[in-house]
């Protein structure tokens, strides 16, 4: 069944009543607070209690709960993700600022996932049962056993501490700049012409990026794994090889067009995961991106910027999943809708 | 399909338990690992040599016995404030048993009926479980486990409150996907057209159905509460100061690595190999139990 406007309308209505519902449980839950967000912002004992309560009521603290909730809804939906207390800055504002560093590491993960993942993929499915592909097997079951953050430590350790041959903290050494245009480091600085630059960015998203990609490339490997071993028992590859294509030209062209595929979705499905598994390896290499800005933001009861942080990333998921789907009916047909 | 008659007999006597659990290397070895784990941490208070928490401030950053400088007292060495590391090694595990065991009980405690009910009823209960889950999969769980451990504050009831909020519908819904597939089955229509009740077909013709499938979600779950644990003490958000486990361990041990690298060590590889142990268990148990399900997280 091809996608109908029908089934574009529903998932629509879907997606963003997906969204409202994160919008009221992330709401409730940190209204939920035992802590007083003005006396974090002041400190204790600062102002008189009427100072206070002026305080609270410019905020809307003094309100109740669902009156907070739709004086939010309704800024959030013009476009205003409220101010937050600790940095005095527009919400929306300092997520954006931090939102490419994160993409960055996200994006360079896929990436080493995929050539990682693809070329072991393919050479544990042209010899199944070979040395090779049981290594791999056994390879990427251990990295995706052992989880993000874990492989952010371990490699903490191992490649920043004891071999000490790459940086272990942020996204460029102190004595380096570049400025800003795209939030991009690798793409800034290569914009600026500036190769220095570009190297000692590398170098600094290597180790992030492989801990955050550990698990994806065992899910890239598998996943290439069997679906090639599903497309080289087809009947079009046994008819490449007997219009006598050379064996190269039927894996890497012919067979891995078609199985890539299944990959697709596997890291579109992944995403997610990345998306969670980035907070963590931020705070451990101290890269300066939404992660990183969760923790602040949940020390200092920071409620507008903790509440858009969540929206941002539901907006992400839901959005994800909904062009996986889309992208998976265009590709295979007979998946139907409900 | 998988034979359930014959894998509910393996599960239902002691002496098919046990066979199966020995039928395969990586179940075996998976049990081993865990059982060592568990004794571990229940024989904590007999097992440690000194009280974790015990601080002698002379004798800080002590390697392992046996290296340059060791001291015959502290086999595994001290930390920072000169606290020894086999105790709070040892008190570590049985943290990690408390967190993983309780976790998992109260997960599949609201994950188990959940998953049973909108499987077997369908209908409205089920599309709005389905809604509630669909919501709480748009978080990352590692936010949200943030996030409340920062309004419940820190302990380590806190962390398991914390682990059951953010991952309640991981067997709510592999759970409710089998319960489609039973509730169709032949012994399911034939329980029905005797007159069954929907409430005691539930519990006597579906319920033990999902029993092998709940074995190696369990396995998985305990894993995702230790690592749980571990990356909320590790962000200074999991146990107490004086509560031993092995996320602050690995914490503490980093921000001393200079002068005593076993610090984090020690816990890290523990952490690691009941990690591996659990998830080959529930590989072996998946194999044995049900080959079409795949891993997933």
């Amino acid at each position: 069944m091809p996608i109908t406007s029908q089934y574009l309308v529903k998932r629509a209505i879907y997606m963003v009543l997906s969204v409202l519902g994160v919008s009221i449980v992330g709401f409730a839950l940190f209204r939920l607070l035992p802590g007083d967000p003005v006396e974090l912002i002041v400190g204790p004992g600062y102002f008189a209690k009427e100072e206070m309560a002026a305080l609270r009521a410019k905020l809307g603290l003094d309100q109740p709960i669902y009156i907070q909730y739709f004086i939010w809804l309704r800024d959030f939906l013009s476009g205003n993700f409220g101010r937050s207390f600790r940095f005095d800055l527009n919400v929306l504002d300092l997520i954006m600022d931090r939102l490419p560093a994160t993409l960055e590491l996200i994006i360079f993960s896929v990436i080493i996932a995929l050539v990682v993942g693809v070329v072991t993929g393919v050479v544990s499915a042209v010899k199944p049962g070979s040395w090779a592909d049981r290594l791999s097997q056994t390879t990427s079951f251990v990295g995706f056993a052992i989880p993000h953050f874990l492989w952010g430590i371990i490699f903490v350790v191992v490649f920043g501490a004891v071999l000490r041959v790459l940086p272990a903290s942020g996204r460029l050494d102190m004595d380096v700049e570049v400025n800003r245009i795209t939030g991009f480091m690798l793409i800034d600085s290569l914009l600026h012409g500036d190769l220095n630059a570009f190297v000692n960015a590398l170098t600094h998203i290597i180790l992030p990026g492989l801990a955050l990609s550990m698990g994806l490339i065992a899910m890239v490997h598998r996943t290439l794994r069997s679906s090639m071993l599903d497309v080289l028992g087809e009947d079009y590859i046994f008819t490449d090889r007997m219009k006598g294509l050379s064996e190269r030209y039927i894996i890497y062209v012919r067979a891995l067009k078609n199985a890539l595929m299944p990959v697709i979705t596997i890291v579109g499905i992944q995403f997610t995961f990345l998306l969670g598994g980035s907070i963590l390896v931020e705070k451990i290499y101290g890269w300066p991106g939404i992660g990183n800005l969760v923790f602040t933001a949940v020390q200092y009861q920071d409620l507008s910027l903790v509440q858009g942080i969540i929206m941002l990333y539901a907006i992400i998921v839901v959005l994800t999943n909904f062009v996986i789907d889309v992208i998976y009916t265009l590709v295979n047909p007979r998946v139907e809708f409900k | 399909m998988l034979d359930l008659e014959q894998v509910n007999r393996r599960l239902t006597t002691a002496r098919g338990v046990f066979s199966l659990l020995t039928s395969s290397k990586k179940i075996l070895f998976g049990i081993i690992i865990l059982l060592v784990l568990i004794a571990i941490g229940l024989l904590a208070p007999w097992l440690s040599p000194f009280d974790p928490n015990e601080q002698t401030l002379g004798k800080a950053y002590l390697p392992p016995f046996g290296f340059n400088g060791g001291d015959s007292k502290y086999l595994l060495g001290t930390d920072s404030l000169g606290r020894d590391i086999l105790s709070r090694f040892i008190h570590g595990a049985s943290v990690a048993v408390y967190v993983s065991v309780v976790a998992t009980i109260l997960t599949a405690a609201i994950g188990v009926p959940l998953g049973v009910t909108s499987g077997y009823l369908r209908g409205k209960f089920d599309e709005a479980v389905m809604r509630a889950v669909d919501i709480w999969m748009s978080f990352p769980p590692v936010l949200l486990a943030i996030t409340l451990i920062s309004i419940l504050g820190t302990g380590l009831n806190n962390v398991i409150i914390a682990i059951v909020i953010a991952d309640w519908t991981r067997f709510t819904r592999v759970i409710r996907s089998e319960v489609l597939n039973i509730r169709e089955r032949d012994f399911v229509l034939a329980a029905k057209s005797i007159g069954f009740s929907p409430l005691q077909i539930m519990r006597h013709e579906v319920l033990p159905n999902v029993v092998p499938l709940l074995s190696i979600i369990a396995t998985l779950e305990m894993s995702v509460a230790i690592t749980v644990e571990v990356l909320l003490s590790y962000a200074g958000l999991g146990v107490k100061a004086d509560t031993p486990s092995w996320g602050s361990m690995i914490a503490d041990g980093l921000s001393y690595f200079r002068l005593n690298p076993w610090g984090m060590f020690i816990p890290l590889v523990a952490t690691i190999v009941v990690i591996l142990g659990l998830n080959i268990l529930g590989d072996g148990l998946r194999e044995k139990l049900d080959p079409r399900l795949t891993l997933t997280r």
